[in-house]
């Protein structure tokens, strides 16, 4: 999946390592966790996403992953409000693991300063790094 | 304590600490009502505590000894699982130096052979990172099953064999519950020869003993954090899988049909043990013959499980 710009919608765009957007048509972006993380971490057992509506700063732990033997915080890349958690990865987080680019991504948002992560993305790992 | 850690100013933490009575602990995303066997709460009514995050349905009593760590990365580790094997090394060392052949058994289990008598986890919390575990001193193993409610009777005997075949405790295998002093001696002194931390003597800060006070105990006295509801289970879900000590077994029970119920004991990825189920007839539990279409069917319906590891 070439990713050259992360403005272009239906392209997925690294944040570090662990991390990938997508812009979506109406403006908001969808995360998720790269193939990296995801493989790292091991079978995923419980997802619980973050309150939609909600605002978080950055940095802001919003979700919580947990395998078999760790549990970990995942933080808002940048502040912005969560317009949507993926609900159905809480009866069954193993998409995650199985199709973390697809059915797996964790929330939408809209973050305060879209730049901020297109900077996030151009300062970081490119899409085909972490895939 | 992972609060005050990371954003209180409190050093890296190891807090050792054993229950004062028996209790029950609940993962977060688990239901009370489908967990915990009533007749058991009836005869012992002990109290049941969910945590706030996940795991299984574990019995604890005063001959385990806890070891709680919450450090930051700096003069910590980075946080995520290769810090399990990092840290693990000091309750290895505590436990070899009381004559207990303990070895890690990786990720996380601490075993003598194949048995555990040491589970522990990790996680990022709260902007800390955690290392949570313990040691069985003597493993009440019929407390720990009969706590657990099954969907049939037969199957307690079933899951008190396995239980029995892949836990261990200090007082099985050394013929006496350790020295509790003692115990936290040689944990204390272990992650200092490891080199993983200097260690001075330290009580809870007042910010500590406040959040405890006033979220930790009023939370535990609340009915309705106990009996959070269940998460909707997806369509195939099996009815309850128990992992019974890490990566050597697992009960596995699928939600009955005309048939009845199925039940498979796991070793690794492989079935050891199936059974067939009678529902309403506790008495027959049958074996599944490894050869039968009974048996293929089980083996299919696994491969759908998560990988398990």
């Amino acid at each position: 999946m070439a990713a050259t710009d992360g403005a272009v919608p239906g392209t997925y765009c690294a944040i570090g390592a662990d991390l990938w957007f997508r812009r979506r048509p109406d403006g908001s972006y969808e995360i998720g966790l790269s193939r990296a993380a995801q493989e790292r971490a091991g079978p995923i057992s419980h997802y619980r996403g973050p309150l939609v509506g909600r605002r978080y700063g950055k940095g802001e732990p919003a979700l919580s992953l947990e395998t078999e033997k760790w549990v970990g915080h995942l933080p808002l890349p940048v502040a912005g409000t969560v317009i949507e958690a993926n609900r159905a990865l809480e009866s069954d987080p193993s998409p995650i693991n199985r199709d973390s680019y697809g059915a797996g991504w964790l929330y939408r948002m809209k973050p305060e300063d879209s730049r901020a992560l297109e900077e996030l993305f151009r300062n970081g790992t490119t899409a085909q790094d972490s895939r | 304590m992972a609060w005050t850690v990371a954003n209180n100013g409190a050093p890296n933490t190891l807090l050792l600490a054993r229950p004062s009575a028996p209790y029950v602990s609940l993962g977060f995303h688990q239901s009370f009502a489908e967990e915990i066997d009533p007749a058991f709460l009836e005869r012992r009514p002990i109290p049941v505590l969910r945590r706030v995050e996940g795991g299984g349905t574990t019995y604890l009593d005063p001959d385990q000894q806890f070891y709680q760590l919450a450090y930051r990365e700096e003069g910590g580790g980075g946080g995520g699982p290769a810090d399990l094997e990092r840290f693990l090394r000091a309750p290895v060392r505590a436990a070899r130096a009381l004559g207990l052949a303990a070895t890690l058994r990786p990720p996380s289990d601490l075993t003598v052979g194949d048995r555990k008598f040491s589970g522990n986890a990790g996680g990022d919390w709260e902007g800390a990172h955690l290392l949570v575990g313990g040691f069985l001193g003597r493993a009440d193993l019929v407390s720990m099953t009969e706590v657990l409610r099954l969907p049939d009777p037969a199957l307690r005997p079933i899951l008190q064999r396995a239980v029995g075949r892949w836990i261990t405790s200090w007082e099985a295998e050394t013929g006496r519950v350790p020295d509790p002093e003692a115990l936290r001696d040689a944990l204390v002194r272990a992650f200092v020869r490891e080199r993983l931390f200097r260690v001075r003597v330290g009580d809870p800060s007042p910010e500590e003993e406040r959040r405890f006070r006033t979220e930790t105990l009023p939370r535990h006295a609340d009915p309705r954090w106990r009996d959070l509801p269940p998460i909707p289970k997806r369509p195939g879900t099996p009815l309850r899988s128990i992992r019974i000590a890490g990566p050597h077994g697992m009960i596995v029970l699928e939600a009955g049909s005309a048939e009845g119920l199925w039940a498979a004991i796991v070793e690794g990825d492989l079935l050891r043990e199936g059974y067939r189920l009678v529902p309403g007839d506790g008495a027959l539990a049958q074996p599944i013959p490894a050869a039968s279409d009974e048996a293929g069917q089980l083996g299919r319906y696994l491969r759908r499980l998560p990988p398990f590891r």
